[in-house]
């Protein structure tokens, strides 16, 4: 996602009301942000954008501030496909460069309003008035990135009241990427170690998923490197239905940037049982699933590979419904000639950790670590809790190393069963915890439950049910490029409020309407059916109307969230 | 009736290669009883283990079917490193050797609703038994004198898991690279709605236009281009007088870039002309939504085969003068060679010097 930040100063004789834009915003990957500030009086001018090949301003006024000596400090968040740009001025203090003897100074002082109040000198003014062209930053993701790197002193970090007819979009073009023979699609998701994004081979056509790994990000993880190279190593060997593939890894070493190509999944167990009423899935899916799981950790655990970090944000579903373990970062392959399953070290999520691991005990049996982490896995996805929670992580590790745990009554009402294959499970004895054979023979992993009522669907992405490609805008982009509006388009926040405003009135209207479409249908059921099927099928076509209008409202309420403070994490 | 040493085998000549150069098609005769047929060998040194694991699927598969135009094999066999597959000789080969060899700009229209009636048939035994073929098109289509059989079925999958009925597939087939342009958008799409046995369907639409243009659609073109097209609801067209395109356009099609070849296949795309009902079975077959896209059973009630009720495959050939040279005079003398040398190599390794 390429972002252009565009800033621009501008000072007048009166009182110098500057705002600063100091946008927090998150927009659709399909817009570039090119945010502008300008002088509250002369608000008008800001929509007037510089021929891009120049990359510099036209500049329409007379006085104009360098804004150089501005930090800009930003973050782009693309967890869901979403951008959150974060403009903040740190202190305002004009370093003239240029002329060092004439160094002027500017007050901050946030008023009222939020707005920013800034003052200059008399000098600065003519100091301003002598620089004739605006600086016009533009940055791409990268250089973001790179931006990211610069902390930020939270203490200068305020909010400004800017006028949305200020805030300039740009439409995001889609331009063809290229990584060997993929061509990259939209993100799926981000991790520490970097994003996930969707890439297309264009020589068979597989849809495939790419890590992107930035060395700069790995660095900053304990271990990270290591972790990747350890991952990479194990699953170049692995080969099994229920374990994610890696069919290729590229490098380029020019932009310090790793690409670790998978099978395409579309999204994690987590995110399905967060998409679920109650945040549990009915019996007979999960354990669908969990026969899966563990048909994929007998494969793992015959290759002598202790996976530790078991948790449902770690198993991935293809679009057959296929269970993928993944996440092979903390993984521990066992010495061939190792005598037993003993390892030293556990990394993985606390809450799904066992008591040897809570206790501190130096080593333990690493199978029985995996089961554990199964046990609390089926328990999460059964009934939507967690057998052992604590406010940290310190009275969590007490909770889950305080003895035995008990099933609870409810549990056993839900299914007996269930309730006693999680207990053998979790026991805290590793030696009396169940093995993978056991597991095979217990009652309730050998019979399904009833199939009651239809599975939770795997949630849509960004409000595509059907997860469609995402690489197709972009292969559209470039071979039909001749068909294309190569125009840039532009258009403000002010624009786009109304446009959103106008078509959730238009959505209230459709879903009205549909409401009482529907109501006819079921007054019309004993009728003829052609009727009703007329109307199922237009009301569908309108449910699909209203969910690309939804995906657009939802614009307006993230612009005032932040999604993540990169600047927060500790140095 | 057939046995398994490979010495009764007398191969005569090479007819063609598949599978990546693994597999190669002999004209042979079985010695005990001079009866001509089709030696498929496979060189399994040569193919990795997913390649293996398909040819030994593809045999499994094939040997569930029982149908007159599903291609069979009488027995299979391992010999040393190699894999040997007794089938029946189909003398024409495939639709496209035949394409190549005998009619550069396709077949006649006739023909080809003669060879999609049987394989039709064979595609509607194939879906009626819960299989979903996934790699139709004219190579694996085998013509001889009296019918056309359906063959290749390395990408064939059950659409049947676990007793019961998988609504849908979602993945593409392994090595499915070289059959892209004929797999319809659904199927390349690759999306939580998957594909049915109506991607078959589609694979027949395009096939259809492969063996009446005498190239296949989207022949020279990006494979990304390929799938954005298809995503895009256009389909490729019959060549005919109604639809030949100018001849820039047809470059691509033809994807040849002499133009006297060129110019040629358009002066006999403009002469002829298709009828109506063949235009109007490519377009149902290659209707974007599987929904509306016609079942084999439905397909073979077309209008479209009217035309075949009074004739059959063997009287058009004989029309069009393609005959079958006598099978016992055929002898590729090079082959020998060339066995011989293969087993020389194989056996170098062996020798060790005694001194």
């Amino acid at each position: 996602m390429e972002i252009q930040i565009h800033q621009h100063f501008s000072t007048d004789d009166s009182n110098n009301n500057n705002n600063i834009n100091n946008n927090n915003k998150k927009s659709n990957l399909e817009q570039t942000l090119v945010a502008a500030t300008t002088h509250s009086v002369t608000a008008n001018n800001s929509i007037l954008m510089p021929p891009l090949d120049t990359k510099l301003l036209a500049n329409k006024q007379g006085l104009h501030a360098n804004n150089e000596a501005n930090n800009i400090n930003m973050d782009v968040d693309t967890a869901d496909g979403e951008v959150s740009v974060l403009l903040a001025n740190k202190n305002f203090h004009y370093d003239a460069l240029s002329n060092p003897d004439q160094s002027f100074e500017a007050d901050v002082n946030v008023d009222g309003n939020g707005g920013a109040k800034f003052v200059a000198g008399d000098e600065a003014k003519q100091l301003l008035s002598e620089q004739t062209h605006a600086q016009v930053t533009w940055l791409d993701s990268e250089q973001i990135d790179a931006l990211d790197l610069t902390t930020l002193d939270i203490g200068n970090m305020f909010f400004n009241r800017v006028d949305s007819a200020e805030i300039i979009y740009q439409k995001k073009k889609k331009e063809i990427k290229m990584v060997g023979k993929y061509v990259m699609g939209d993100v799926l998701g981000e991790g520490s170690y970097g994003k996930v994004k969707e890439v297309l081979d264009s020589e068979n056509l597989c849809r495939r998923a790419v890590k992107i790994l930035t060395k700069r990000k790995l660095r900053r993880i304990p271990n990270g490197e290591q972790n990747v190279q350890r991952e990479i190593q194990l699953l170049k060997h692995l080969q099994h239905k229920n374990v994610v593939a890696l069919l290729d890894v590229l490098y380029n070493e020019e932009k310090q940037k790793m690409y670790m190509i998978m099978e395409y999944c579309v999204g994690g167990l987590q995110e399905l049982v967060d998409s679920a009423p109650e945040k549990k899935l009915p019996l007979f899916q999960a354990h669908r699933y969990f026969c899966q799981l563990i048909s994929g950790l007998e494969y793992l655990h015959g290759c002598r590979i202790i996976h530790k970090d078991i948790k449902p944000g770690n198993l991935l579903l293809s679009l057959d419904q296929i269970l993928k373990i993944s996440d092979f970062g903390v993984a521990e392959q066992l010495d061939l000639f190792a005598a037993d399953d003993t390892c030293t070290t556990g990394q993985g999520s606390p809450a799904f950790q066992p008591p040897e691991i809570a206790n501190g005990h130096e080593s333990f049996s690493g199978t029985k670590v995996d089961i554990w982490s199964c046990g609390v896995t089926l328990y999460n996805i059964c009934t939507g809790q967690y057998p052992f929670e604590g406010d940290n992580i310190y009275r969590l590790f007490e909770n889950i190393g305080r003895g035995q745990w008990q099933a609870p009554d409810w549990l056993y009402k839900l299914d007996a069963q269930l309730a006693g294959l999680i207990l053998g499970m979790l026991q805290a004895e590793p030696a009396k915890r169940y093995s993978i054979q056991q597991i095979r023979c217990d009652p309730w992993f050998i019979s399904a439950p009833e199939e009651k009522g239809p599975p939770i669907p795997i949630p849509p992405l960004k409000h595509d049910v059907y997860r469609r490609s995402t690489v197709l805008p972009y292969l559209d982009a470039y071979h039909y490029e001749t068909e294309r509006d190569l125009e840039e388009v532009y258009f403000t926040e002010h624009d786009l409020n109304r446009e959103l405003a106008r078509q959730a009135a238009a959505a209230a209207a459709e879903i009205k309407a549909q409401q009482q479409q529907k109501q006819l249908a079921a007054a019309n059921a004993t009728g003829p059916s052609t009727s009703a099927d007329a109307s199922t099928s237009n009301s569908i076509s309108k449910e699909k109307k209203s969910s690309s209008l939804k995906r657009r409202a939802k614009k307006l309420t993230s612009c005032i969230s932040v999604k993540k403070l990169s600047n927060c994490r500790p140095s | 009736m057939f046995g398994c040493n490979p010495l009764d085998y007398d191969l005569k000549v090479e007819l063609s290669r598949c599978f990546n150069g693994i597999g190669t098609v002999y004209l042979a005769q079985y010695l005990p009883n001079g009866q001509h047929i089709a030696v498929k060998k496979y060189r399994m040194d040569k193919a990795s283990k997913e390649e293996s694991i398909l040819a030994r699927d593809e045999l499994l598969i094939m040997r569930q079917f029982s149908h007159p135009n599903i291609h069979t094999f009488h027995t299979s066999f391992v010999y040393g490193n190699e894999l040997f597959q007794i089938a029946p000789l189909m003398c024409f080969g495939s639709c496209k050797d035949t394409i190549a060899n005998c009619f550069r700009a396709g077949f006649p229209e006739i023909f080809v609703a003669l060879i999609m009636r049987d394989v039709l048939s064979g595609l509607e035994y194939l879906h009626r038994r819960g299989y979903v073929h996934r790699s139709i098109r004219a190579s694996h289509i085998l013509l001889n004198q009296t019918k056309a059989v359906l063959a290749g079925f390395r990408e064939c999958t059950s659409i049947v898991g676990h007793g019961e009925r998988i609504a849908s597939l979602h993945h593409l087939a392994p090595c499915s690279a070289r059959s892209l342009n004929w797999l319809a958008p659904e199927v390349l799409e690759q999306n939580i709605i998957g594909y049915t046995e109506k991607s078959d369907i589609y694979s027949i639409g395009i096939t259809c236009c492969e063996l009446a243009n005498g190239v296949e659609p989207f022949a020279d073109a990006q494979p990304t281009f390929m799938f954005t097209e298809k995503v895009r609801g256009n389909v490729p067209t019959l060549l005919d007088r109604s639809t030949c395109p100018a001849s820039e356009e047809m470059i691509e099609i033809v994807a040849s870039t002499d133009s006297d070849s060129i110019r040629q296949a358009q002066q006999i795309y403009c002469q002829r002309v298709f009828s109506d009902e063949f235009h109007q079975f490519t377009e149902i077959c290659m209707e974007k939504k599987p929904s509306s896209r016609w079942s084999a059973l439905q397909l073979l009630s077309h209008s479209f085969f009217k035309q075949c009720r009074h004739t059959s495959i063997l009287d058009q050939l004989q029309r069009f003068g393609l005959e079958t040279k006598d099978y016992s005079q055929i002898r590729d003398e090079s082959l020998v060679l060339c066995s011989d040398l293969s087993e020389m190599n194989v056996h170098s390794n062996d020798w060790s010097w005694d001194f």
